[in-house]
């Protein structure tokens, strides 16, 4: 046969490349790659792992329970503690050890961000304009102007008032 | 078989195309080749996904709800997904959309910082007749483009019907930025990797909620899981009228919309 030197060298050829894809792939794939589809199954796992960084404000009762119990009685029960704090892993690390104190914003802009008059807002909604409310301009408006007469845990007026009545 | 060293044109034209009807014969035959990456059962519990602290992947598909008519546009969710997940400034996974419109149909878009410290009044320049807000973010698409397009197989879907991105896999090229019609994917500018909503994976398999749903005061985020029979998005899902984002792209969303308006897309 004349071609057999061509067909044995095609055929080293063709396997020495087999091997040699093997080898590469090997090391280029990860081990739980297409463990469940076409992706590595060990980024679920990694995905799951992240640490959790907002606790909840059942997580905040847990220590300040006085706090929890004024703010769950008022209309203000349906916001979040770290929407107005920060988050609670800045404040208590993942094995519960205190870590900083929470920020607290007494900027009136905290309170505006759901209060100012918007007309892209609910019409039920509770919204103020500055100039009405307080006869001031937004950026006239110093710190602690909204909580001079509202406690941001129990916004009501009347039940500030007996709150007060209580503490004597 | 014998290997002829003449072969004619007439004869290689004739043997070429009874092996091209073979191939096309064998190729209608019914024969499965067994998929490679048919789920183990052994392996997902390994894994941690399966059976472990109470959690069972396979037990969940999830769906997420914004009912539009109750967001004040706090931006209280955009603050708490660029915590929870530390998103770098001026990239959001989920931002909020502020619409208004006029009565002669002139609109007006806007997302200061995608709304994370909410929403100042603004001047749209006509007389705005209807406004509203539309909080936004990774749709986990049932048929997604941001999948088919990845090439290292990066992006991928969860058995509980989420769309996420192997940061290790990802080589920034950007194909699954560019297919998302709906924007929710960025190039990360520290691990130069895609990144998106996620649901808050980590969070949603320890029995949490998304950071954004807990964030939100007036429930107008809400996340279901429609395996579980007594679940309120399953319910309302079932019973209220719903939208979705740009339906004519048949990338069949999981995030449902109640009261969305023909401007929002």
């Amino acid at each position: 046969m004349k071609h057999t030197k061509h067909y044995w060298r095609a055929g080293f050829l063709l396997v020495g490349g087999l091997i040699g894809f093997i080898f590469v792939r090997h090391f280029l794939v990860p081990t739980s790659f297409g463990q469940f589809g076409f992706y590595r199954g060990t980024n679920l796992a990694e995905q799951q792992a992240k640490s959790v960084v907002h606790g909840g404000k059942e997580s905040c009762s847990t220590c300040h329970e006085d706090v929890a119990k004024n703010h769950a009685a008022g209309s203000h029960a349906v916001v979040q503690c770290e929407n107005c704090h920060a988050a609670l892993s800045k404040h208590i690390n993942k094995d519960g050890e205190f870590v900083e104190l929470m920020p607290i914003d007494r900027s009136p802009q905290l309170c505006l961000r759901c209060h100012r008059s918007l007309p892209s807002r609910p019409t039920g909604f509770p919204q103020i304009e500055t100039k009405e409310h307080l006869g001031l301009d937004e950026p006239e408006l110093q710190a602690g102007a909204c909580l001079a007469c509202h406690n941001s845990h129990r916004p009501s007026l009347e039940k500030k008032k007996v709150k007060y009545e209580n503490n004597g | 078989m014998k290997i002829m060293d003449n072969v004619s044109r007439r004869e290689f034209l004739k043997d070429g195309c009874k092996l091209a009807s073979a191939c096309m014969i064998l190729n209608v035959l019914p024969i499965k080749i067994p998929n490679a990456f048919a789920s183990d059962e052994a392996s997902a519990t390994q894994a941690g996904l399966e059976a472990k602290d109470g959690y069972n992947w396979g037990n969940h598909y999830y769906a997420y709800l914004i009912d539009t008519r109750k967001c004040i546009g706090c931006g209280m969710c955009v603050q708490a997904c660029s915590r929870e997940n530390n998103v770098p400034d001026g990239f959001f996974r989920t931002w909020v959309e502020r619409y208004e419109i006029s009565e002669r149909g002139e609109v007006f878009v806007d997302s200061p910082h995608g709304g994370i410290n909410g929403f100042e009044a603004t001047n749209p320049g006509f007389n705005a007749t209807k406004a509203f807000f539309v909080p936004k973010m990774c749709n986990h698409c049932e048929h997604t483009p941001c999948i088919q397009v990845c090439p290292v197989g990066a992006s991928y879907a969860t058995k509980e019907g989420m769309v996420l991105v192997d940061s290790e896999r990802c080589v920034g090229c950007g194909y699954c930025v560019q297919a998302c019609p709906y924007g929710s994917r960025f190039i990360n500018p520290i691990t130069h990797t895609a990144d998106k909503c996620t649901w808050c994976y980590h969070r949603i398999t320890k029995g949490l909620k998304p950071a954004c749903v807990q964030a939100c005061p007036t429930g107008a985020r809400k996340f279901g899981d429609l395996k579980d029979e007594h679940d309120e998005v399953r319910k309302i899902l079932a019973s209220e009228r719903i939208g979705i984002l740009q339906a004519e792209k048949l990338t069949k969303p999981k995030c449902y919309y109640i009261g969305l308006d023909k401007e929002v897309r």
